[in-house]
């Protein structure tokens, strides 16, 4: 059978193979070339395939994007690039269109056994190495494609004091783009750091498409933690995937944190290779409109005595829809692996909808692995409570969903991440008309 | 201060209560009593805005407002508490938040300046100590894990933090064992004042020993059927509803007979 790419694929394609100055002739001409023919041979997935059931690939067939130009820094950009950031003391790498830009980074005064630096065609010797040959064809995409990549290492023993900051800005201003965003980080062993990727547009009109593509390598006895904070206009296509790998006693915190875009997909795969690993997956979607918001999870345990803890949660609005696809697959060696996964999500409309699915495969004998999935409604017992002792019923709703949205964000180790992740939170919520003035029950 | 005329109310069609007239001056207690299905807690329920209750007739009046056309929020910021019955778990949503935000609404709405939260702290320190309670309870999410005694102290410390003008107590008796009983009791007579007046709903006399009445009421089938002192509790007690039934001449439901 004949799998069907978009023209707009197949054009940059033969440009990129027609061009000896382009990415294909560069000392990753030959990744990238093989990469090309693997787009070509898979094709786009179509929704006939169990993993994009849910997902509207045709919406996203039918869109034309072309190769993002470099943008220009000027007031808008930077305006994004503040309310965007966390916080603007801490070490960042700012990519605007995929290119990487000094001007608006703060890499100076690195801490210690920290480098945070950008790649192109002379990138880290194990990039692309957790990324299976079977990965979707985004992943080969962006592969094929990508133009400028960050790459974050963390030295051995070294604990990084202050939270690593990567910015993906896509300008939705001049065009329908296209950016293919590629991270690799590694932790050397016994290191500790925290890193927050923040995706977002600059404010425009055209609907763009971000292609993301993030490798974690955690070595023994590190600690990590990871944020991936999404936070897109509602014309926005993103179809993301992330690979992480650990080594023994090894401790990875990975939030998924989608705040934004119209049609998001995110699959994490998490390998937990060796003994005595910990991971934690954990996700908080809130949408509205027509939005629609995938999470494929999959918890890959390999090592005995490891844990892995999962809890996505959601809350919908309007025409909301979301997939929660959790996998936890245990191998045979992977005794005593100690495993949980949860999806929890909150209705705030009768046409908002979820598709959560857990699935569990299992060929170790002595494991405990447990799942559950809830969709519910605002508990309005709880409402007419906080009502009856004085509280309005907008703040009542408020409250109540907030502290449903802050099971996830207790989570977060750091306050001042915490804080910050909680202000866009609620923000988001606000903008919801179930939530917002106006709203009723 | 409260006065309810020929109420009538229903949920899901079934009428629960059939013409209620009740009238409470400040500063007294009245009691409530009556057997099961008696309609206690509806009008408990209904005095709080509860949305599941129709009112089909009748009215009722606090100080004055027509407090069947109000909010839930709006009553309790005008004065109106009701200590439930079984008091609602909401994990998540911490205590202290949950009590300074609804004192600063209530405050907002009598004009009054919002209380930082060093200041609620102090307020909450001083209530705490009426009804008993450690401080690790400030730090845990409303009545989650509570047990029983723990959720109707927490009702009474909300009550006394938020100072209303009535208070209604919806059989916050039930499920205390004695000294608990005694700890609640003493905590509502310490907010017993000339301009505060309660409706203590129970079907049992014994709340009634720590908390005395000014009046007692029978309620029965939707109607209060008989009014009297403080001693008609302890008749009730002594002879049961059975004797009330009679002396009232209703007829007991064919189906008992």
């Amino acid at each position: 059978m004949n799998h069907m790419i978009p023209n707009w694929v197949e054009e940059r394609f033969l440009a990129l193979q027609n061009d000896s100055s382009s990415l294909a002739s560069g000392p990753r001409g030959a990744e990238r070339k093989q990469a090309i023919e693997t787009v070509r041979r898979q094709g786009f997935p179509d929704r006939r395939q169990e993993a994009w059931r849910f997902f509207d690939l045709q919406e996203l067939q039918r869109q034309t994007f072309t190769a993002a130009p470099a943008v220009t820094v000027d007031d808008a950009v930077r305006r994004t690039v503040q309310r965007e950031t966390l916080d603007d003391r801490w070490p960042t790498a700012v990519l605007l269109n995929g290119r990487f830009s000094p001007e608006l980074s703060r890499l100076q005064h690195m801490p210690a056994g920290l480098m945070l630096d950008r790649f192109s065609e002379n990138p880290p010797a194990t990039l692309g190495k957790l990324v299976p040959h079977s990965a979707s064809t985004f992943a080969a995409l962006n592969s094929a494609l990508y133009r400028e990549g960050v790459a974050v290492t963390v030295k051995a023993g070294e604990a990084i004091e202050e939270p690593i900051q990567i910015l993906h800005l896509i300008d939705t201003r001049f065009g329908q783009v296209v950016i293919h965003p590629r991270v690799w980080m590694n932790f050397e062993h016994h290191s500790q750091a925290s890193v927050v990727e923040i995706v977002a547009s600059i404010e425009g009109e055209y609907s763009t498409f971000t292609n993301p593509l993030s490798e974690i390598f955690v070595d023994r006895e590190a600690v990590v933690d990871h944020i991936r904070l999404l936070r897109h206009d509602d014309r926005a296509f993103h179809v993301s995937a992330q690979y992480s790998h650990q080594a023994a006693n090894s401790h990875l915190t990975s939030l998924s944190l989608v705040l934004g875009g119209g049609w998001v997909r995110n699959d994490v795969h998490a390998l937990s290779e060796q003994e005595g690993a910990t991971t934690v997956l954990d996700g908080l979607y809130i949408a509205g409109g027509r939005q629609s918001i995938d999470h494929h999870t999959f918890m890959d345990h390999a090592g005995a005595n490891s844990n892995s803890r999962q809890l996505y949660k959601g809350i919908l609005d309007e025409r909301a829809h979301a997939v929660f696809n959790g996998k936890i697959f245990v191998r045979r060696p992977a005794q005593k692996t100690d495993a949980v996964q949860n999806n929890k999500n909150l209705l705030l409309s009768d046409d908002a909808s979820v598709d959560s699915q857990p699935m569990l495969e299992i060929f170790a004998d002595d494991v405990r692995c447990t799942h559950g999935g809830t969709v519910g409604r605002l508990d309005l017992a709880g409402i007419h409570y906080l009502r009856s002792r004085g509280i309005g019923l907008e703040t009542a709703k408020k409250l109540m969903i907030h502290s449903f949205a802050g099971d996830v964000l207790r989570r977060v180790r750091r306050q001042d991440i915490r804080d910050s992740l909680d202000e866009r939170v609620m923000q988001k919520l606000e903008s919801l008309p179930s939530i917002g003035r106006g709203g009723s029950l | 201060m409260l006065e309810i005329k020929n109420l009538h109310a229903s949920i899901g069609g079934n009428e629960i209560l059939r013409g209620i007239d009740l009238e409470v001056r400040p500063g007294e207690v009245h009691a409530i009593m009556g057997p099961n299905g008696s309609g206690k807690s509806t009008l408990a329920h209904i005095l709080a805005g509860r949305p599941e209750y129709e009112v089909t007739q009748g009215s009722v009046l606090y100080k004055g407002l027509d407090l069947l056309e109000m909010a839930p929020e709006e009553r309790a910021r005008e004065g109106v508490f009701l200590a439930f019955q079984y008091p609602v778990e909401i994990p998540g949503v911490n205590t202290t938040y949950f009590l300074r935000t609804a004192l600063n609404q209530v405050r907002e709405h009598r004009g009054e300046a919002p209380v930082s939260a060093g200041e609620f702290l102090k307020i909450m320190r001083e209530k705490m100590r009426m009804v008993d309670m450690d401080e690790s309870f400030l730090k845990r999410s409303i009545n989650e894990g509570f047990s029983g005694g723990e959720k109707k102290r927490n009702e009474i410390l909300q009550m006394a933090v938020l100072e209303p003008g009535l208070m209604v107590l919806d059989e916050t008796d039930s499920g205390l064992d004695i000294d608990a009983l005694k700890i609640v009791a003493d905590g509502v007579n310490k907010l017993r004042a000339p301009d505060r007046s309660f409706v203590v709903i129970t079907h049992y006399q014994r709340l009634l020993n720590y908390i005395v009445p000014d009046v007692v009421h029978v309620l029965y089938q939707g109607r209060i059927v008989q009014s009297g002192g403080k001693e008609l509790a302890l008749e009730l007690e002594e002879r049961g509803y059975e004797e009330i039934r009679e002396r009232v001449g209703i007829n007991r439901p064919a189906m008992q007979v």
